[in-house]
């Protein structure tokens, strides 16, 4: 997910200082996405004593933590590159290598390609013992196509 | 694409991590232009031109038969 995620037109050490600063912003909120989600389920349980299945609560919990845990070691392994100017550089080349970039894209479109195949046939399959499972699978599939309409227009404004 | 990468390189006695880090793309980039396993973009093509010295046609071999044109 490299270039997906990651990708930057960084040219200088510089410039890409500024992009890891804004990228460990991110990381900030992400963390505290998941210490929200990770204290509410905990509050839910021990506080507010809520009806919810222990699966469930261990779900939220086990996610929380999980985003916590990963946006703080990705904030960590960001600082750590800022002091250091080799590290740093070779992080900026693999994050703004044209090939990565496009490798990624080539990858995100065939699971993009995959996935929607796979909610397809889930649907028709789990929809015999399930039908809730047509109705959520076919909302998931109009929401990725209403995305890709928007998001093709707005590019095609903007190229 | 055939490119002339590798043969101006050796020329010039320049290593493809030392190419790789002045036109800002990785060692492997390099190699898969090198092979034609990979077609750079104009801004690439560009900048190997200017590291070389020399224009994209005298580096990048365009084959219409191979592009479909």
């Amino acid at each position: 997910m490299r270039g997906l995620l990651c990708g930057t037109t960084a040219n200088t050490n510089e410039e890409y200082k500024q992009v890891v600063k804004i990228r460990m912003y991110r990381f900030l909120c992400l963390g505290l996405v998941g210490a929200i989600t990770f204290v509410t389920a905990l509050l839910a349980e021990f506080y507010w004593k809520l009806d919810v299945k222990e699966q469930m609560l261990g779900v939220y919990t086990g996610a929380g933590a999980g985003i916590l845990g990963a946006s703080v070691l990705l904030w960590i392994k960001n600082k750590r590159l800022l002091g250091n100017e080799e590290k740093l550089k070779a992080s900026r080349i693999s994050n703004a290598d044209e090939r990565i970039k496009e490798i990624s894209n080539k990858a995100f479109k065939m699971a993009a390609v995959i996935m929607l195949i796979a909610m397809y046939a889930t649907a028709l399959i789990g929809g015999l013992f399930y039908p809730v499972l047509v109705e959520l699978l076919l909302a998931i599939v109009s929401i990725f196509v209403f995305a890709y309409l928007v998001s093709y227009f707005v590019y095609s404004k903007r190229m | 694409m055939q490119t002339k990468i590798q043969e101006l390189r050796k020329l010039k006695k320049v290593t493809q991590n030392e190419l790789a880090d002045a036109v800002n793309v990785t060692r492997q980039t390099i190699i898969s232009l090198e092979c034609g396993r990979y077609n750079a973009s104009l801004i690439l093509a560009h900048k190997i031109a200017q590291f070389f010295e020399v224009s994209i046609e005298e580096i990048f071999i365009f084959n219409q038969e191979d592009e479909n044109l």
